[in-house]
């Protein structure tokens, strides 16, 4: 729904590489951390909990399939609306942009999701998501250097690969706090 | 009744993680984005470099500065909106750019054909030849004459017809107008300037603008997370049914509660501006000034407390309402708008009815004081929202008590999903 939104109130048409970039890295990487936070959101019920852990599929790889289809679902969203976005006479450089925005989204979720599973609390992990966000808005790359969420609108893409490790490594971590926590 | 559940929620917030996590973020953020205050020197008459830029307020600059804008969008058949803040191109038809056509010939009494031939003449003068041989178009704001005797009424009608051509968020609005006239201040602006800033504003005043400028940014979103919290707390518990048969009635219920969050909320807001005060009197002894004392709190009371009221109503109004967090994704869209399309109104002086209005600077007095029934205005209407919001909680509230409305789900044609629950909450 964020994504359809965008062209009614953000231009999507004939934007230049600077302003297409500027769209993905403050508009398009927040629904990706609407998908990834709420990944254990359906476990925070004790009873489903105890229920799905009688099971004899791991509570882990619950998780990691839930992950995984969220990243998969992001990224097939992002895409084809890069893909409208070319369409509309957009100039930009596919590839880099589609995992540039794909990199911001996974960090923001998984930090987020690392929140989650460390307060117990669907609302601190937005929270956090949201903090980082505002961060960089506020204070940028001078505090957080590498892991500045906004780079893609002076060309930089060294950060969105630090950003994409983090946030691959963070989801792991919330995984695994989650299973340990909840045993 | 009120006080003691009022002591109670209080008590209940202060123990709480979200709430520290809100203090530390709020805390955080005014030490990396105001932090300590550099105080501006007095302006000297002979200054190297300028003296900054401002707004010119002289009609003329402002339908020069508009109507070549339009005239470049034209030309160049590319015009740009920004309604949320990201910049949005517009197409025109063939018929709109007729239109366009004629308010230009009209409000310079030149047919287009010579406009063309100035403008062409324009960008050629613009042009900068580089080393290499290629070309390089100097940036620069192209200017048109209107014709003799052109009132600012008509220029300001002509304007309107534009806007409703683009759309929102163009540059062609009476706001945007002002701020496309951008002259060069002189020795005597920055002086009157700077004596705004220490005998109108007392010097805190100016600083107490700028704090209020930052913080609303942050507690537009921030208070959403510690009321959604609090409220989503009462399922989780599995408390609803408990209080539900208590004597207090929902009303007391959920102001108590109301008034123990926005308190908890304010106060640390209200002691950290101690430390711009604090600034601003050692500063103030140097120099010859008469401190405003009370500027921070009465800026904060005024200008920060109604965010952080209608931001903290809606958190308990959407969670009332859906018995989901949904509530910070509303506001935090609500954040997100308001944040962006205040980008152009930076300078202050232009509050409008923006959730969080900006006014980033320690100077523009005058500003702000001409605008300043815009801004009660603004303010007095967030308030209002937020009681308006707190009561539908309360109204949500006693209905779900009486048994309307299911219980947590909107429609009560739904199955119940967690039979589970109940079982669970039964055999406790």
């Amino acid at each position: 729904m964020l994504f359809a939104a965008a062209p009614l109130l953000a231009g999507v048409r004939n934007l230049s590489v600077g302003e297409t970039a500027r769209l993905l890295d403050f508009y398009v990487v927040l629904p990706g951390m609407l998908l990834l936070i709420p990944v254990f959101l359906p476990e925070q019920d004790k009873a489903i909990r105890d229920l799905i852990r009688a099971r004899y599929t791991s509570m882990g790889s619950i998780y990691l399939v839930r992950i995984f289809l969220n990243v998969a679902v992001m990224a097939a969203l992002t895409g084809v609306f890069l893909l409208g976005l070319e369409r509309g006479g957009c100039d930009f450089p596919f590839g880099n942009y589609f995992m540039a925005s794909l990199a911001g989204m996974v960090f923001l979720g998984g930090f987020g999701a690392a929140a989650f599973a460390l307060s117990d609390n669907p609302v601190i992990g937005y929270m956090a998501s949201l903090g980082y966000y505002l961060f960089s808005f506020g204070a940028g790359a001078k505090y957080l250097g590498n892991w500045y969420l906004f780079s893609l609108v002076s060309g930089s893409y060294k950060e969105k690969v630090y950003l994409a490790v983090t946030g691959v490594a963070l989801l792991a971590a919330a995984i695994v706090i989650r299973v340990q926590k909840t045993r | 009744m009120i006080w003691t559940l009022f002591k109670k929620e209080c008590r209940m917030l202060w123990k709480s993680l979200i709430f520290w996590l809100y203090i530390l973020a709020v805390a955080l953020f005014f030490f990396s984005q105001m932090g300590t205050i550099t105080f501006e020197p007095k302006p000297q008459p002979e200054q190297e470099g300028s003296y900054g830029m401002k707004l010119s307020d002289k009609p003329e600059d402002q339908i020069q500065g508009a109507l070549g804008n339009l005239a470049e969008s034209y030309f160049h058949n590319s015009f740009t909106t920004a309604p949320i803040g990201f910049n949005k191109h517009v197409n025109l038809n063939d018929s709109e750019k007729q239109k366009v056509e004629t308010i230009l010939e009209e409000m310079t009494g030149l047919p287009i054909e010579d406009l063309q031939k100035d403008f062409d003449a324009w960008e050629e003068e613009q042009k900068v030849e580089m080393p290499d041989g290629s070309s390089v178009i100097k940036a620069g704001n192209y200017t048109l004459k209107p014709k003799g005797g052109l009132t600012y009424e008509t220029f300001l009608k002509e304007m309107k017809e534009v806007c409703k051509i683009l759309g929102p968020g163009s540059d062609f609005t009476a706001e945007a107008i002002k701020n496309s006239a951008v002259v060069e201040m002189t020795y005597e602006d920055a002086l009157e300037e700077y004596h705004n800033l220490l005998e109108k504003d007392g010097l805190t005043g100016g600083y107490a603008r700028l704090f209020c400028d930052y913080m609303g940014i942050i507690l537009a979103i921030l208070p959403v997370f510690v009321a959604v919290t609090r409220e989503i707390r009462d399922k989780r518990a599995q408390m609803k049914e408990l209080i539900y048969t208590r004597k207090a009635s929902s009303f007391t219920i959920l102001f108590s509660r109301y008034a123990a969050l926005c308190f908890s909320m304010f106060v640390p807001v209200l002691l950290l501006t101690c430390h711009p005060l604090m600034e601003c009197v050692s500063f103030g002894k140097g120099i010859d000034v008469d401190l405003h004392m009370s500027a921070f709190v009465v800026y904060s009371l005024g200008w920060l407390l109604p965010t952080i009221l209608v931001v903290t109503a809606l958190g308990m109004f959407f969670t009332e309402l859906t018995g989901t967090a949904a509530g910070v994704l509303v506001q935090a869209a609500w954040w997100f708008l308001s944040l962006f399309s205040g980008e152009e109104t930076m300078h202050g002086g232009q509050y409008g009815m923006n959730l969080i209005p900006r006014h980033n600077t320690e100077m523009n007095y005058a500003g702000f004081h001409d605008q300043f029934s815009q801004l009660l205005l603004n303010r007095i209407f967030y308030v209002v929202l937020a009681l308006a919001l707190v009561t539908g909680a309360a109204m949500i509230f006693e209905a779900r008590r009486k048994g309307k409305w299911g219980n947590g789900k909107i429609s009560r044609i739904r199955k119940r999903v967690r039979p589970a629950s109940s079982a669970t909450a039964g055999a406790r």
